[in-house]
């Protein structure tokens, strides 16, 4: 097992020493700051002199270098526009972002696992067609488009709920309704489909020769088997609304890390966009090192192979 | 509102982006009268330009306080504030002018003497508290006793409103000053929160969650149509469409570019056929949502100024007649070429605009036009480099100050970083004669020949005044604000009507 955790643990090192090159690379591929930040009537030196101070005017491996040196030492370096340390802008908002993805969370497995147990124990009828519909109709809405939509039948027709912004404790629903309906088609799905399988079992036929009756089989005996799968790919979920938050975070103007990152590369703040992607970054290979290691406990199977 | 968090308030600090952030908290020397736009003394009583703009005498206010019981301010603060901007590595924009000032004198502690190396004739439009980008006072004695890290959260300043918490990004939180020496807003409590989205800003409004956002012209359209209240402020920008290529001695200029060709007649008659193919009005109508007027054939010569003779009228709209001038220039037609579409920040109207005309030049002239739509970022370096010969690009020129030599000695002159004119030794001329013309008459004078000048060469197709917009909810009965100001501003004059320093009309809470 300890064999097992160094090499998943390896892994999870060396994925996020590429994610972090490729973000280092990839964020200076979209051009040089100090046009952005340079007034237009700013001459060559005054920019180069900006260049320079920044740190710009030095070659890339050697910005490369410094750059993965203060990563690991967690120095996520100063932000070119706001000249802010980035770890404590990313910790101002992480925990508005960790909020709106468990409470988008939640909503996706509050209204993804009903659905597919009806939708499982209905199979085939055309009530089961009707909740597979509502679960599409999520998957296919781009998530920008349905909040707009949410913004504009509850903020400002209805006028009940906010339009925007983390005005109070109402103000989250809105966003995470967003992000959640759209992974409940997900989860609806993967629920169905384990329930169908689980109710298939022998031991729910024998449960049923036995004469319990169906409810007790399907709430009782079959989705504590069938949640397995679910529970496992809730983590997967949480890690999936972390990207997720960068469009919703801006249509909502959610004051978390999404919306962050989004600045950053509207203004070509270099150390903004690692940090925040690294941060996330880290998030999600944690999160999936974390299933990993649980697998590989509950199935020695995994381990071994 | 749509964009901040690049606050720095420390002296010097300011690059001059937070202007917005800035203008609640803090005060200057001068302002800008919402009604007329004129300069009028806010932290100065009275100033004065001496010995041909090499000197300027400030009488300052008496009795102003400092917040949070910072004391008085004084000729200290004012020589304290101005050393910050001018001293090396200060982020100022206005850097360059405050480092030309070679010494102060404080003959008592309310008026200071500052002098400069050479003429500074528009001084006051650098401590100008309604001119985006210039820089303002603080308190000596708060910097110097916390230090700069402090300092830079927690800003001591004279202004109608303090600070009381921020997070960066996201939300500013204001407090009235009671018994602040000009007024005490009507409004005990202001909160920024920043909003990117142009949608979601409209929603807030609509919704009542928000009182003022700041919008672009492309959203008016449809906030008219919901009955919103609008707050348009004129003289925002001219909108305008620069022909690129014409810097007949840099080793970028291409001479078969026909409207910079050497022959100075025929590349006339290209441009003036290019403005006559252009239907004013409907691009206001369709680009700018209204919001914006065809009156304008100069930058910044706006109706019912001094310099803005008669004989500049805007150039009409006339296809037929634009089809005859190509014609007489050697064109049987029109050719294909670039136009680029750049949405400039507070000006996301642009590539609309580029849109319209391109569409308006191909029906009327038969060109073939590319839609280039690019970073602003990347044209930037087009601009510094003087590569975009045969390139048609709708620029808008924003208000820098009142004059328009000021703001075309930055874009314009052939010594300029950037170019939106053409380059021509005759109108550098007037740009450095002007810049050095102390006596405003004089002046006037010279910007009137400097106009007909222009008016006979057409280097760039002028289109329009553009308004700045603010859409606004229905607690606002008034807001003052400045002529060409366009970000938003005179906070402490939302819901009052203007009133005389000292005075104070409140019309609704």
């Amino acid at each position: 097992m300890i064999r097992y955790i160094g090499q998943r643990l390896l892994q999870a090192i060396l994925s996020l020493l590429v994610v972090m090159s490729l973000v280092f690379l990839l964020s200076r591929l979209s051009g040089d700051p100090v046009q952005l930040l340079a007034d237009i009537s700013a001459s060559e030196e005054q920019m180069d002199a900006l260049r320079h101070d920044l740190g710009l005017d030095r070659p890339l491996g050697l910005q490369w270098v410094t750059y993965v040196k203060d990563m690991i030492t967690l120095d996520l370096g100063e932000s070119i526009i706001s000249r802010q340390p980035v770890r404590d802008l990313i910790m101002q908002r992480l925990p508005n972002t960790l909020q709106l993805g468990f409470a988008a969370m939640a909503i996706s497995l509050l209204m993804g696992l009903p659905i597919g147990i009806y939708a499982a124990v209905n199979r085939g009828t055309r009530r089961d067609k009707a909740a597979q519909l509502f679960a599409v109709l999520g998957q296919s809405m781009p998530s920008f488009w349905l909040g707009v939509i949410l913004i504009l039948v509850f903020g400002v027709y209805l006028q009940v709920l906010p339009p925007g912004g983390k005005e109070g404790p109402n103000s989250i629903i809105l966003p995470a309704l967003s992000m959640g309906y759209i992974t409940t088609a997900a989860v609806m799905r993967l629920t169905r489909s384990s329930m169908m399988d689980v109710l298939d079992a022998e031991y729910i036929k024998l449960a049923r020769i036995k004469g319990l009756g169906e409810a007790k089989v399907v709430w009782k005996h079959a989705l504590k088997n069938a949640l397995i799968p679910v529970i496992t790919f809730s983590v997967v979920l949480f890690t999936l609304f972390l990207g997720a938050a960068v469009v919703t975070e801006t249509v909502f103007a959610w004051p978390g890390v999404g919306s962050l990152i989004l600045d950053g590369v509207r203004t070509r703040d270099y150390p903004l966009i690692q940090g925040g992607v690294v941060v996330f970054s880290a998030i999600f290979i944690l999160a999936n090192l974390a299933v990993d290691i649980l697998y590989g406990y509950l199935d020695p199977r995994i381990r071994l192979a | 509102m749509q964009t901040f968090g690049n606050e720095r308030w420390i002296p010097g600090g300011a690059a001059g982006a937070e202007f917005t952030s800035m203008h609640s908290i803090f005060e200057n020397l001068l302002t800008r009268d919402p009604e007329t736009g004129a300069n009028v003394g806010e932290l100065a009583e009275s100033w004065e330009s001496l010995e041909g703009g090499t000197v300027w005498k400030f009488k300052l206010r008496e009795g102003v306080q400092f917040h949070d019981g910072w004391g008085e301010m004084t000729a200290d603060d004012v020589q304290f504030s101005f050393e910050a901007v001018g001293a090396e590595g200060s982020a100022s924009s206005r850097n360059n002018v405050f480092a030309k000032i070679s010494g102060y004198e404080i003959p008592d502690p309310y008026t200071i003497i500052v002098k400069f190396s050479s003429p500074e004739i528009l001084f006051s439009g650098d401590i100008n508290s309604s001119i985006i980008g210039t820089q303002f006072i603080y308190s000596k004695d708060a910097v110097t006793t916390m230090g700069d890290e402090k300092a830079d959260l927690e800003p001591i300043a004279t202004g109608p409103y303090k600070l009381i918490s921020h997070t960066r990004g996201d939300r500013m939180n204001f407090e009235a000053v009671e018994g602040q020496w000009k007024l005490t807003p009507a409004f005990a409590e202001m909160t920024f929160i920043k909003v990117s989205e142009d949608s979601t800003r409209v929603a807030q409004l609509r919704a009542g969650t928000v009182d003022i956002i700041d919008i672009g012209v492309d959203f008016a359209g449809e906030l008219k149509a919901a009955g919103v209240k609008m707050k348009p402020v004129p003289g925002f920008a001219t909108v305008g469409i620069t022909l690129g290529g014409q810097w007949p001695l840099q080793a970028t200029y291409d001479p078969s570019v026909p409207w910079a060709q050497p022959d100075a007649e025929k590349a006339k008659k290209v441009r003036m056929a290019f403005a006559l193919a252009i239907d004013k009005e409907t691009v206001v109508d369709v680009a700018l949502g209204g919001f914006g007027a065809a009156n304008v054939s100069l930058p910044f010569y706006f109706q019912g100024e001094p310099w803005t003779l008669d004989e500049f009228e805007p150039i009409g709209y006339d296809p037929e007649r634009a089809r005859e001038l190509l014609a007489e220039a050697g064109h049987e037609g029109c050719w294909e070429f670039t136009m680029n579409l750049v949405p400039w920040p507070g000006r996301a109207f642009l590539p609309v605009v580029g849109e319209a005309v391109a569409t308006q030049w191909e029906a009327n002239l038969g060109c073939k036009i590319t839609r280039r739509p690019l970073d602003r970022a990347v044209f930037a370096t087009d601009f510094r480099e003087r590569t975009y010969s045969g390139v048609a690009v709708p620029y808008a020129m924003p208000f820098v100050g009142r004059e328009p030599w000021q703001l075309l000695r930055l874009n314009s002159h052939s010594s300029s970083a950037a170019m939106l004119q053409y380059e021509d030794p005759v109108f550098d001329d007037f740009l450095d004669t002007i810049g050095s013309t102390p006596d405003f008459d004089k002046r006037v004078e010279l910007l009137q020949d400097m106009g007909r000048h222009l008016y006979s060469v057409i280097p760039r197709i002028e289109i329009a005044e553009v308004f700045g917009i603010f859409a606004i909810g229905d607690k606002i009965i008034r807001w003052d604000t400045s002529p060409g100001t366009g970000l938003i501003h005179n906070t402490d004059y939302v819901n009052l009507v203007w009133a005389p320093p000292g005075q104070r009309v409140v019309l609704a809470k």
